[in-house]
């Protein structure tokens, strides 16, 4: 019995990391959103989060991951965490790979950075700013990765695979446009996964007992939980063979104890025990804990000076990456500015006369409310990102400033939003981009659109154009006559939703025409709809 | 009253046998006679029932389609909107004429668009793949650059080279299902605006002077037959159109290998001067065909 508990986790474990790549993969925009909420809904700060923000009780997933850890202690991190369990995957292809077995041994917890990390990540919450937890929350760190650097190099393995069969006329793997992030907004997840393998190879899951506020609040839930791993002292011999396994390094075997609050529910001790010394117990009767009087004499003494370097290794590192993160925004941001000189005609510009663009706010997501309740409520897991259809969620960088570092912003260089399409509010598992029925969507006015008639084509060139009215959903652009058989846009911004798809298809460079977005998302007025007249045909006229 | 019923049915009787006479005489000499009429319209009956009688009154689909070729029908699936809103071809239309080639002997039917919204949503909506598929013919992305080969188009005027999709290049038969429809910058759109989606590069039109880039494009390949769906004809806001009431429904279908009669004759069907379409006198000055629809043998049939 004991001894299937592994199996167990492995395929639970499997089915959650699967079914998540699935849905960050996923390629066909005609998957069902459902899918998506039944498959995201254990996630624990997205539905924390949720929760917090709508009351609502069908997305209190996390409840469930708060009783699971109180029964089983901290099986979230093996079972449901997307992140722990890629790490665990690292670390199994590392095993099989390196020629040199890869061992853990025990390590003293790293209390104090722990709390540090808790507190950055809490902390600011309290000032209504959810970045931070964002940046180190395992479910939205995963969702970068998968979805701003997986996704891209997925999609051309399809693209190429489409390809081949295309070339011998077999049409059943249709490619697509391959639509990826922006250089400076993968940086971040680059980093975090560099990271994550590093340390995963190094020290097991040192990320998830050390920087992932996740995992240190269910550790310290699972100081009270019913079952617990527990070492039968009169059966063991001290071989140590489990702590070589425990990616925790939270067997200690001097004292012949394990350090719970680390653990994350692997069972690979219990599979690796031969004298069934560790197993998976039920304890009622609450436990003097004989190694926390200890500890501090015994434990901090002779390990102290190693403990620190390393310690001050990793703060050094992390440390290094954020102040590195500072230094290129900057870079970028006055890279951007030039590149919008430059496009815009006012430096080495084509052409003269074109007017530059500059855009105060970028448009949020149709649903994220105004971009205050955005930026505040979005952990920035690209779920919308890796879903939106249109192509039009793109990550951000600093668009929406420091407060709305690396969330989703519409970009229309990118593509537009679809006008009956309401997927992102559909399936975002934080609250972040709240749930809109169709004729809701068709009416939310996420931005205005501007025409600049001196970048348009029909004023530059003199040739029919329309584009941009072509687009428009809801016909808030409008051609009027402009002389000489042609017609110019007109924007009614009453009608106007902000949906970019003008932006979008704009032929002129720099844009005649683009959105800027609202801060607070309003309601546009419906189009008129005048009935037509009959028309069945009489006569021919010819 | 009996009398006065025997008189109409017998009546009514006199023409079906003449018309049955006629069209088995048509029927008999369209071996040699195959475009004995260049151009067919038909008005009063579903866009299926439209298009059975129409193509028959031509000889059926056999004339066209071969036994063992290839066909790649080419309907609008521009936008992402549902059939009612008369922005996308009829997709019963699409199905019946899928249906008729593969009758016909067809090896293979592909449909595509280069669509202006996201394909498979398109594709999907407009309920044209669910009936193409129904009928045999296969789906095949047009939002692929790999598939577009560049072409030199010796007698275009501004689109001197293009992006073409390969299907159009490679298929033995290429049917052009345009829906007639309003459009804000030319008015009208049609068959010559439809084949806007057999390349690749949308923007360069509008770029470059939409209306003779319109009647540069089938210079390359004239489709082999064009059939305008005039059933539902959006009147307002095209060419995508907000709701159903921008449309009525004209229950009208033109059938015709002339590229810029056919266009001639639905932009009369629409209610306007074709004179004031730039791109139907750009199309005939580059020798597509001609608007001239008194110079032409035209069938009109009612259902």
């Amino acid at each position: 019995m004991q001894k299937l508990y592994k199996p167990l986790r492995i395929v639970i474990s499997l089915f959650t990391f699967l079914s998540l790549s699935f849905i960050f993969l996923d390629i066909n925009p005609n998957t069902d959103a459902l899918w998506y909420k039944i498959i995201t809904w254990w996630q624990f700060v997205p539905s924390a989060n949720h929760f917090i923000r709508t009351a609502e009780f069908l997305s209190a997933g996390f409840i469930v991951v708060i009783i699971l850890t109180l029964l089983f202690g901290r099986i979230y991190c093996s079972m449901f965490c997307p992140l722990g369990i890629f790490q665990d995957i690292i670390n199994f292809f590392t095993k099989k790979l390196s020629k040199k077995k890869l061992k853990f041994k025990y390590a003293r917890p790293k209390k104090r950075l722990q709390y540090f990390f808790l507190a950055l990540a809490v902390i600011p919450l309290f000032f209504g700013s959810i970045t931070v937890l964002g940046l180190l929350d395992p479910y939205s760190n995963f969702g970068r990765i998968f979805a701003d650097l997986f996704k891209p190099v997925y999609f051309a393995l399809h693209n190429l695979t489409g390809e081949i069969l295309m070339k011998m006329h077999i049409y059943s793997v249709p490619t697509g446009e391959l639509i990826h992030a922006s250089i400076e907004s993968i940086i971040y997840p680059l980093l975090i996964l560099g990271l994550i393998t590093w340390l995963s190879i190094k020290w097991g899951r040192l990320y998830c007992n050390t920087v992932c506020p996740v995992g240190t609040f269910l550790g310290f839930l699972s100081k009270c939980s019913l079952f617990r791993i527990k070492i039968d002292q009169t059966k063991c011999i001290k071989c140590a063979k489990c702590s070589t396994v425990c990616k925790s390094q939270c067997i200690d075997l001097k004292k012949q104890e394990l350090d719970f609050t680390r653990c994350v529910g692997c069972f690979d001790c219990i599979n690796k025990c031969e004298h069934n010394a560790i197993g998976f117990h039920m304890s009622l009767k609450k436990k003097k804990q004989p190694g926390v009087k200890i500890n501090p004499e015994k434990m901090d003494i002779p390990q102290n000076g190693k403990t620190d370097l390393s310690k001050r290794k990793f703060f050094g590192k992390f440390l290094l990456l954020l102040s590195a993160l500072a230094g290129i925004s900057a870079k970028s941001e006055q890279q951007r500015r030039q590149r919008n000189r430059d496009r815009n005609g006012m430096g080495n510009g084509k052409r003269k006369g074109t007017c530059r663009i500059e855009k105060q706010h970028p448009c949020s997501p149709p649903g994220s409310v105004s971009l205050n309740h955005f930026n505040n409520t979005c952990t920035a897991c690209n779920l919308c990102v890796a879903t939106c259809p249109g192509g039009v969620l793109q990550p951000s960088f600093l668009q929406y400033g420091l407060e709305g570092f690396l969330q989703p912003y519409m970009d229309p260089e990118k593509g537009y939003c679809s006008f009956d399409c309401t997927k992102c509010s559909e399936i975002c598992p934080c609250g972040a981009i709240l749930p809109l029925s169709i004729e809701k969507k068709h009416t939310t006015q996420i931005g205005i659109a501007n025409f600049v008639k001196h970048n348009c084509v029909v004023f530059l060139e003199g040739t029919l154009c329309g584009a941009c009215a072509e687009h428009c959903p809801t016909k808030a652009l409008k051609m009027i006559p402009y002389g000489n058989n042609l017609n110019i846009p007109q924007v009614d911004s009453e009608l106007c939703i902000g949906c970019g798809a003008c932006e979008y298809a704009c032929p002129a460079d720099p844009k005649a025409i683009f959105v800027e977005g609202n801060i607070i998302q309003l309601t546009a007025k419906k189009p008129v709809q005048k009935k037509q007249e009959e028309g069945a045909l009489e006569e021919f006229p010819f | 009253m009996e009398r006065r019923n025997f008189i109409k049915k017998s009546f009514g009787a006199g023409i079906a046998i003449g018309v049955g006479l006629n069209t088995g005489i048509a029927g008999n000499l369209s071996e040699i006679k195959r475009n004995a009429y260049d151009l067919v319209a038909i008005k009063g009956g579903e866009a299926e029932d439209m298009f059975k009688k129409g193509i028959a009154s031509l000889g059926g689909m056999k004339f066209f389609v071969k036994p063992n070729q290839t066909v790649v029908v080419k309907p609008n699936i521009g936008w992402d909107t549902t059939p009612e809103k008369g922005a996308d071809t009829n997709p019963k239309l699409i199905y019946e004429i899928v249906k008729h080639c593969y009758d016909a002997g067809a090896k293979k039917v592909y449909v595509f668009d280069n669509t202006c919204n996201n394909w498979q949503k398109c594709y999907k909506n407009s309920g044209i793949e669910d009936a193409v598929k129904k009928a045999g013919g296969l789906m095949v992305t047009g939002k692929d650059e790999g598939l577009y080969q560049e072409v030199e188009l010796k007698n275009a005027k501004i689109l001197s080279k293009a992006k073409i999709h390969e299907l159009i290049l490679s298929s033995d038969v290429f049917i052009n299902v345009p829906v007639l429809k309003n459009h804000n910058s030319t008015t009208v759109s049609c068959a010559m605006k439809n084949m806007m989606g057999t390349i690749w590069d949308r923007r360069f039109y509008h770029k470059n002077g939409l209306s003779q880039c319109i009647a540069d494009c089938p210079t390359y390949r004239k489709p082999d037959l064009n059939i305008v769906d005039a059933y539902r004809v959006m009147k307002t806001n095209g060419p995508r159109g907000i709701s159903p009431s921008d449309c009525v429904i004209m229950k009208a279908q033109l059938i015709s290998t002339d590229i810029v009669a056919i266009d001639t004759a639905a932009v009369g069907l629409y209610g306007i001067n074709p004179s004031d379409i730039s791109y139907l006198a750009k199309g005939q000055e580059n020798g597509l065909g001609t608007m001239n629809l008194k110079s032409l043998n035209i069938n009109r049939l009612s259902i």
